[in-house]
């Protein structure tokens, strides 16, 4: 069943491998190139070399918050509250403006891993009695909303929400019950996840050599590089026509790839896959793509120029209202999860 | 239903209280037992603090060939309680559109201490507990292991988390994203949140004395409870009628001194629920126990909500964290029906500052509308109404 909706998306920010624009997904994945880094793993007696997309927001956060700020924030809460400020920057709402009325909704598959493992750290060296009570606290899942609401002023509603791959998606339903009924006249609704070198640490051993190259529509092989980013798109209802508006976001379906696809959803012609070379999720998006490709669809699967990681797909939003330029007026997002669930997104571009 | 509430059909829980309606209430009318020192792991530190730890898990089971977090199983088990409760199969509901979602604090982290041990001395780490983890997710791995294909959703809002699951349930309901909802929440003690309150200096070394002068802090707990929801009100053992959230933009840890936010979510709580403020009867407070905690929410009921009857049955269970909003939403639909609520386990003494005190003897209580309010870290403030099994009758 389709949730028909009827919501505007009049601002968006983001980062992630790709650089701090996420205006420009859209063009690199056309006509361009990021190439992952390297990262030396030197365990027991065995040595690797591991590829990570990943982001850099340090530089670039004192647009928005003091230094000070900037310097107490931990990688992930960084990184939110970068895709935070530069999507509200996008929609024109200013700093000292009245932001009472914007909700916030988070989604995040792994959370803040690095501080997580920072407390452990202060355990393994020092013992049980060093734990930290700040790095337990920015260590909880929802540290990061926290801190957009106190750095961005953004304080009405507050969700974090976890299903690794479908983090993002899902909150969806969340953003359009809080503005129909009113309660937000405006959602600040995205998604971030960081890598850390344990996270890759994670990749190497489950999936051994990592190619340099992802190639996520090929979903029979294992591809992904772990990566790390976010975006953040600022939410309003239809009907009160905002000048930036980006796209309009008109439909919403959930359901479960063994159980059928509903083939009204199928049909439309350009489809973005969350696809990001993960072999137990192609395996999902193989059985779509059997459903769609009847209809002659142009497909991309954007994870190639930010990386794998379970919120990814807020940047394959941010990709196909991209596409604009290159002439796509609407798409269709996909996103499976490795149980075979999926969401399903239509959006008209503005 | 022609309102905006749903109807809760059935309640599966499983906490220190014990793990059915029965047990829990008899506990709580027999003045229920004093937490002790957790036996399950150890901590290494000067101060220790009790805990509401279950005694065994021998009834717990493991659901799965994949070896899954517990708090992942707690959650399995109130589902299927809830279930049961409800008088209905499990077949019966893969063949409607059926949701899950539930707060949690600890079962989306990936928080493993052997894991992040060995790695940290660049051993060989082990990669068993980080395939659990991503197999553990407690809304996929339910939507898994019952065959469901509705929307899910785990909330990450720290301790406000099993609260707002039942909002975002009854959202999807009204929504008409699906038939039926399991809401709730879930989530274990371990040395993580153990060793993390304890730095955090708010855990009691005695029993917890929510609202109490001498208050001094919580007692952690651990269980999960799964509220089963549909808009169809046949069979109703309770319902919830409305919920609101609002975040205080105050202190990552904190609450804020005039209870701003929780103000404003007890608002849009009552007008979601199109009832009136003088409707309710009976408040399950957040109540933990911690100095800041309670001096606030006792200002703003105080303030709010002055002749009405509150309680906190955090001194039967411990602060079970994620958990804690759907286990308390449960009892406060069992309260209103049996038409009698448990005093407040630990309360003594009035504490001036608060200027109100909780319930503290077994009372009845007359009326069929309650509220149940959570506080969470990072200043989130959730609150949902509840219906007893008569409420429009």
């Amino acid at each position: 069943m389709i949730q028909e909706l009827d919501l505007q998306i009049v601002g968006m920010g983001g980062t992630g491998a790709f650089g701090n624009d996420v205006s420009q997904l859209a063009g690199l994945l056309r006509n361009g190139e990021v190439k992952p880094q390297w990262i030396e793993m030197q365990k027991s007696d065995e040595s690797a070399r591991v590829p990570v997309f990943k982001a850099a927001v340090r530089g670039v956060l004192k647009q928005y918050i003091s230094p000070r700020q900037a310097r107490r924030l931990d990688s992930f809460s960084a990184l939110a509250i970068y895709a935070a400020c530069s999507c509200l920057a996008d929609a024109g709402v200013k700093d000292d403006g009245d932001k009472s009325r914007i909700g916030l909704v988070l989604g995040t598959g792994f959370g803040p891993v690095e501080t997580t493992f920072a407390f452990f750290e202060d355990l393994f060296v020092d013992g049980d009695w060093a734990a930290s009570p700040t790095k337990f606290s920015h260590s909880i899942q929802n540290a990061a909303a926290t801190q957009i609401s106190l750095l961005c002023g953004i304080a009405d509603v507050s969700y974090t929400l976890n299903v690794f791959e479908l983090s993002f998606l899902s909150g969806l339903p969340l953003v359009n019950d809080l503005l129909q009924r009113g309660i937000a006249d405006y959602v600040l609704w995205g998604a971030v996840d960081e890598v850390s070198p344990a996270v890759a640490y994670c990749y190497h051993r489950l999936f051994g050599d990592i190619p340099a190259t992802m190639t996520p529509l090929d979903f029979r092989r294992q591809t992904a590089i772990p990566g790390e980013g976010g975006a953040f798109f600022l939410i309003g209802r239809s009907g009160e026509d905002h000048p930036g508006c980006r796209g309009k976001i008109r439909g919403l379906a959930c359901g479960e790839v063994q159980r059928g696809i509903p083939g009204e959803i199928c049909s439309k012609p350009r489809v973005i896959l969350g696809a990001d070379g993960h072999r137990c999720t192609g395996q999902w998006y193989a059985k779509i793509m059997e459903n769609i490709e009847l209809h002659g669809v142009d497909v991309l699967a954007p994870a190639v120029t930010y990386g794998a990681f379970p919120s990814g797909s807020a940047l394959a939003l941010a990709t196909g209202l991209g596409m604009n330029a290159y002439g796509w007026r609407d798409f269709a997002l996909w996103q499976a999860n490795p149980d075979g669930a999926w969401l399903w997104l239509q959006v008209e571009n503005a | 239903m022609t309102d905006g509430s749903a109807a809760v059909l059935g309640i599966g829980v499983c906490c220190r209280a014990g793990n059915s309606e029965a047990e829990i209430l008899n506990y709580q009318w027999r003045g229920g037992e004093s937490p002790r020192l957790p036996r399950r792991f150890s901590y290494a530190h000067t101060r220790q603090t009790p805990v509401f730890e279950f005694d065994s898990l021998s009834w717990l089971p493991q659901y799965s060939d994949d070896e899954l977090l517990l708090t992942t199983r707690f959650w399995l088990y109130a589902c299927e309680q809830a279930i049961a409760d409800a008088g209905l199969a499990v077949e019966d509901l893969c063949r409607q559109r059926v949701g899950v979602c539930m707060g949690t604090t600890v079962g989306t982290a990936m928080n493993n201490e052997s894991f992040n041990r060995a790695y940290y001395a660049g051993e060989r780490a082990p990669m068993a507990p980080i395939t659990r983890y991503l197999r553990s997710n407690p809304a996929s791995a339910a939507m898994r292991y019952f065959g469901f294909s509705g929307p899910q959703l785990c909330v990450g809002n720290a301790c406000a988390s099993g609260t707002d699951a039942l909002g975002i349930g009854l959202s999807w309901l009204r929504q008409g994203l699906c038939d039926y909802v399991l809401a709730g929440g879930s989530d274990e003690l371990c040395r993580v949140t153990y060793g993390g309150f304890l730095s955090l200096m708010n855990t009691a070394e005695g029993e917890c004395r929510p609202f109490d002068r001498r208050r001094m802090g919580l007692n952690l707990g651990e269980g999960a409870a799964a509220l089963l929801l549909c808009r169809d009100p046949a069979g109703a053992k309770g319902y919830v009628l409305g919920y609101g959230n609002c975040a205080d933009g105050y202190h990552p840890t904190a609450p804020h001194p005039e209870g701003k936010g929780l103000k404003i979510a007890i608002q849009r709580a009552i007008a979601d629920s199109g009832i009136s403020s003088g409707d309710i009867c009976l408040i399950n407070s957040h109540g933990t126990g911690t100095v800041e905690n309670d001096r606030v929410e006792g200002k703003v009921i105080r303030e709010c909500f002055a002749q009405v009857p509150f309680i906190s049955t955090k001194g039967y269970t411990g602060h079970t964290l994620g958990a804690a909003g759907a286990l308390e939403a449960a009892f406060t639909i069992w309260h209103l029906n049996h038409g009698e609520i448990p005093g407040t386990r630990g309360f003594e003494e009035l504490d001036p500052e608060i200027g109100v005190a909780p319930v503290r003897e077994p009372q009845k209580v007359e009326g069929s509308v309650a509220l149940s309010q959570s506080l969470a870290f990072g200043g989130v403030n959730s609150v949902v109404v509840l219906a007893g099994r008569e409420y429009g009758s």
